[in-house]
């Protein structure tokens, strides 16, 4: 009798304890909250020139592509040479600390690099590379 | 009546569903909005982003253009082929430790071709690299 009373006790309680499970689900959610930057992707695949002394860019928020076809695409638009600096302004309104990548085709014109990386340094970036990749 | 009262005791404990549902869907919307993007690059230095020189003493420079046709011209004087920039740059180094190196693109050149000098001068151990364009005649 006393042995079949404990064991009724053990089922009382038989559901499982979720308690460890939420510990970590909420310990992944804030990792990934903290970690999620959202980038605005330029929406054009290039063709990066090989670089041997690339470092590593941390922090790449402000990405401006240049397509093999001399056109500027930031955040999935289209955008004029002139009308860059507004574009990589309000994309740094939304993403303060982050730096720029100006994605350029291997086979577009030197003139629109130099001009769109000096546009994005007018808008106060200091941190402006080149995405090459890895010979 | 006494019956009932044990009954809600007994459901006292938070009902913690909802929360795990609405924290599930909060999590694997972060896991996939989440993009790790890895981008490589070598900083540009545009010479208008410098300080201003002081004029009195310049520092010792190689002028490495960019031509159009893809070649490289190295103070006005012979042209090379981009692969070759790092030996030059490699003897002006040890020439000049303190020179700078200017890579002056023609503006029609492809950017890749500047992006590789640029490279090769860095990997070659200048300290300083910077991008410019050329004068449009």
């Amino acid at each position: 009798m006393a042995r079949r009373n404990t064991f009724q006790r053990a089922e009382s309680d038989e559901d499982v304890n979720v308690t460890p499970l939420l510990d970590i689900v909420f310990i992944m959610l804030i990792f990934f909250i903290v970690t999620s930057t959202f980038v605005k992707e330029p929406g054009v695949e290039v063709t990066r020139p090989e670089a041997v002394t690339a470092k590593e860019r941390k922090l790449a928020s402000i990405i401006v592509a240049i397509s093999d076809q001399d056109e500027i695409w930031i955040n999935k638009e289209l955008v004029e040479l002139n009308e860059v600096r507004a574009a990589v302004e309000q994309l740094r309104r939304e993403n303060p600390k982050g730096t720029a990548v100006v994605q350029a085709d291997a086979k577009a014109k030197t003139r629109l690099l130099v001009e769109v990386v000096t546009q994005i340094r007018a808008t106060g970036i200091s941190d402006v590379a080149v995405s090459t990749e890895d010979v | 009546m006494r019956k009932r009262a044990t009954h809600q005791t007994d459901e006292a404990d938070v009902n913690i569903t909802p929360l795990l549902d609405i924290v599930f869907i909060l999590l694997i919307f972060f896991i996939v909005t989440a993009t790790f993007l890895r981008e490589k690059g070598i900083d540009v230095v545009t010479p208008e982003s410098d300080p201003p020189e002081t004029p009195d003493a310049p520092p010792p420079a190689l002028l490495l253009a960019v031509q159009e046709d893809g070649f490289v011209r190295v103070n006005n004087v012979r042209v090379i082929d981009p692969a070759s920039v790092k030996p030059v740059v490699q003897e002006f180094i040890a020439r000049e430790p303190q020179g700078v190196v200017l890579v002056s693109a023609a503006p029609d050149s492809e950017s890749g071709v500047a992006v590789r000098v640029m490279d090769q001068a860095q990997d070659g151990g200048a300290p300083a690299v910077s991008l410019a364009l050329q004068k449009e005649e």
